[in-house]
């Protein structure tokens, strides 16, 4: 509780007088620790809308109660971003004063978005459910690096481990493992029943998030993916975030997932799945278009070898990105457990 | 197969070429072993093809050695569109 206080005082900079919105599942870890806990250890009015996705509904709501201060997620803003400026010109949201989002990494386009459409750029936090709270984040005031995971929050220690030696990366810009620690007040005690995988999550005095990034030289993080979502193309270590950032910026793209493919040659390349804006057709020369934008805008390396066109992407009810289920469909194993999928 | 070699001498230069990079692509320019297009774009430039000749070319044809030069390219499209009828 203390740490959710801190972090939701801090982080998402809740004061007195705001009217606090949290859009997430409170089924979810965000729901319970920033739509529960965090706001009403720190007295906040909150306000709670029982409702699916729907863009004219939820301005209305910002607009109806004068909400401050909005907590959302990537999967949530991509959907807000489709529906595009229209919608929000329609809507006094002049009372919204800091917006942050959580949940999965968030693309650059998206922040820049958000300025255009709220005159306020949405500040992206980083954490899991081991971590009980926000541990690097993007601060109210500090300077946003759109796409940047942002920095360590006070009493935090964090950094990216060499994934051979589990030691501290010592120069900028070099990919590692994220690492925090061991000892905030909310830190992960335990897996339930299952102590030996617990005991894998830490190394060299280190707690090892499973995620991975590349500290730049001012010091703020930035995602490169799930070790488990890197895709590994000839011996090179590709971050499907990276693309699927890039892939945003295509004028056609409303949402993308990056994945490992499996090559003869390559061992494995890179293949996206895109769900396109309105009006636009899943065509051969609109993959070739996509293609091409993606290798000059990154790398050949980079460039997705196959784009399937697909009208939604497999999500976890809390919004995620099931990159492992279009994973195991490209190497022909099973999908694993599915019981945290969304419906269509 | 004149023109075919002007397509793909024309779509080389615009797409693989950095802007600034005054090198010409002749016939005979090593492609992939010069280093102009890489392994990973391959894929586009086959891809182009395949659209704009309307045929499909196996993958086990799409060898570095096939796309090295515009020479072995259009032969290689040649071959396709021959097959094709």
């Amino acid at each position: 509780m203390i740490s959710q206080y801190l972090t939701a005082k801090r982080v998402l900079d809740l004061r007195p007088d705001d009217v606090y919105w949290c859009n997430a599942d409170p089924g979810w870890v965000t729901g319970t620790s920033y739509g529960i806990i965090g706001p009403w250890a720190n007295g906040i009015t909150q306000v709670v809308l029982d409702s699916g996705f729907n863009a004219e509904r939820w301005y209305s709501f910002i607009e109806r109660h004068r909400v401050t201060v909005w907590y959302s997620a990537p999967t949530a803003i991509r959907l807000l971003m489709r529906e595009g400026l229209e919608v929000v010109g329609r809507h006094d949201l002049s009372s919204l004063r800091h917006l942050a989002s959580v949940g999965e990494p968030l693309n650059a386009e998206a922040v820049v978005w958000s300025e255009e459409a709220y005159g306020l750029p949405f500040h992206d936090t980083y954490w899991q459910t081991e971590t009980g709270c926000i541990v690097i984040t993007n601060f109210p005031g500090m300077r946003i690096k759109p796409g940047s995971m942002g920095k360590p929050f006070p009493g935090i220690t964090a950094t990216v481990l060499n994934p051979r030696t589990f030691e501290p990366v010592s120069r900028p810009g070099v990919v590692g493992l994220i690492a925090l620690r061991p000892g905030w007040p909310s830190m992960i005690r335990g897996y339930w029943n299952n102590p030996q995988v617990y005991a894998d999550k830490f190394k060299n005095g280190w707690y090892l998030t499973g995620d991975r990034a590349a500290i730049d030289a001012d010091g703020y993080f930035w995602f490169v993916g799930r070790d488990d979502d890197v895709i590994n193309t000839a011996g090179h270590l590709v971050g499907p975030f990276e693309i699927e950032s890039a892939l945003l910026e295509h004028r056609a793209v409303a949402e993308s997932a990056a994945v490992a493919k499996p090559d003869a040659v390559n061992m494995e390349v890179v293949k996206a799945f895109v769900a396109l804006k309105p009006g636009f057709s899943g065509d051969p020369d609109l993959e070739l278009e996509i293609m091409n934008f993606i290798r000059r805008k990154l790398s050949p390396l980079a460039m997705p070898q196959e784009i399937e066109f697909v009208p939604s992407l497999p999500k976890t009810r809390s919004g995620k990105i099931l990159r492992r289920v279009l994973r195991a469909q490209e190497f022909g194993e099973p999908v694993g457990d599915l019981s945290t999928m969304m419906d269509d | 197969m004149d023109d075919v070699k002007k397509v793909i001498r024309e779509y080389v230069t615009k797409e693989y070429l950095e802007e600034g990079d005054e090198r010409q692509v002749t016939d005979q320019t090593k492609l992939i072993s010069g280093g102009i297009v890489d392994s990973f774009s391959m894929v586009s430039l086959k891809r182009f093809l395949e659209r704009k000749y309307a045929i499909q070319i196996p993958d086990a044809e799409a060898s570095p050695e096939a796309f090295d030069t515009v020479d072995s390219i259009a032969a290689l499209v040649g071959k396709f569109t021959a097959a094709r009828g």
